[in-house]
């Protein structure tokens, strides 16, 4: 009987631990890179449905996958890795143009249009999304 | 003191009344103003003869008659140059062909280590066919960047043949005389440069 305040206590708390995260990721897509043209860059939404999470790995095949966030400061670009990135609770992030986006360098054979090539992606909690990138014509968006 | 209080709350109407009549009958301007940046200095730029893709010298010659867009990158730069030249491919499509054919788009780089002609040939083009991609010696580079008054600044990668590029993102507008009149900054928005375009098309 004492310890039944306790114990009220520890279920309202255990009930009110955050759900995992429910993450997804889609609309992945890269420009096509011209031959000699080392470095591309893709691009993609991550939907988290669920608790706050970090990405923390990129890795393809195509070439060696790095987060990069373009800083365009007093009109001046500039580029940096970042080693990881935050994805919200109930939240989206979009990996696009001029914002945060992975760098594929040392790229093994150009990007062609029209192909399609997978690429993973690891969060801290909800673990390894593999997606398809779609790669479009360099102008195309 | 109600008196006093409604004389100023009527003579507050009166100035509205007065300010709405103002601005309804304003004459409308004859011209639509740029929405990109007007550059009141005309002492960017220079006469330059460099590099084409096709290895062949270009010089800044061929463009008078001709508004042109200018802007310097490097071919290894996954994000901002392909975006811009993404971007100034947008705004030619909106601007209609006959438009498009009348206006060139300059992307010079400021990587002529690694950005060979043929590499340039091959890129710039993808964006838009008649999009021109310039190299110069590193002398030449930086004269450029001098007189285009433009940043450029190798950062270290991890292996040797890796480094990334700091570098001015805008775009300069040049009317059809070679005057300069617009600086674009990088990721805005492209109505307001299809409008400058056509008004620099136009003789304004």
């Amino acid at each position: 009987m004492k310890f039944a305040p306790l114990l009220i206590a520890v279920a309202l708390t255990a009930s009110c631990a955050p759900a995992a995260p429910d993450i997804a990721v889609g609309d992945a897509w890269a420009r096509a890179t011209a031959p000699g043209q080392s470095s591309g860059a893709v691009y993609a939404t991550i939907t988290n449905r669920g608790a706050a999470d970090r990405l923390v790995e990129v890795a393809s095949e195509a070439g060696t996958a790095m987060l990069h966030h373009s800083d365009n400061i007093d009109g001046i670009a500039r580029m940096r890795m970042l080693p990881e990135l935050a994805i919200p609770a109930d939240g989206k992030v979009d990996l696009a143009p001029g914002n945060t986006h992975i760098m594929l360098t040392g790229l093994a054979a150009p990007l062609a249009i029209g192909a399609e090539f997978p690429l993973t992606l690891r969060f801290a909690k909800a673990g390894p999304r593999t997606v398809k990138v779609e790669v479009v014509a360099a102008g195309a968006r | 003191m109600l008196g006093k209080l409604r004389l100023i709350l009527w003579g507050l109407v009166a100035v509205a009344v007065a300010a709405l009549v103002f601005l309804l009958t304003r004459p409308a301007p004859e011209l639509p103003a740029p929405t990109t940046t007007e550059m009141p200095l005309a002492s960017i730029g220079g006469p330059f003869t460099l590099v084409g893709g096709d290895g062949q010298p270009f010089s800044s010659a061929r463009l008078a008659g001709k508004p042109f867009a200018i802007f310097f990158g490097f071919t290894h730069c996954p994000d901002v140059c392909p975006t811009t030249l993404a971007e100034m491919k947008g705004v030619l499509d909106k601007l209609g062909p006959d438009d498009a054919r009348r206006v060139q788009v300059l992307f010079v780089t400021i990587d002529p280590k690694r950005d060979t002609p043929a590499l340039l040939a091959n890129y710039v083009p993808a964006f838009h066919p008649s999009f021109l991609g310039l190299v110069g010696s590193p002398e030449a580079t930086a004269k450029m960047a001098k007189d285009f008054k433009v940043f450029y600044q190798k950062v270290p990668g991890k292996t040797p043949g890796s480094y990334s590029m700091d570098h001015s993102a805008g775009s300069y507008v040049y009317d059809p005389q070679g005057r300069l009149r617009l600086f674009v900054r990088h990721g805005m928005p492209l109505e307001g440069l299809v409008a400058d375009f056509k008004l620099l098309l136009g003789g304004q």
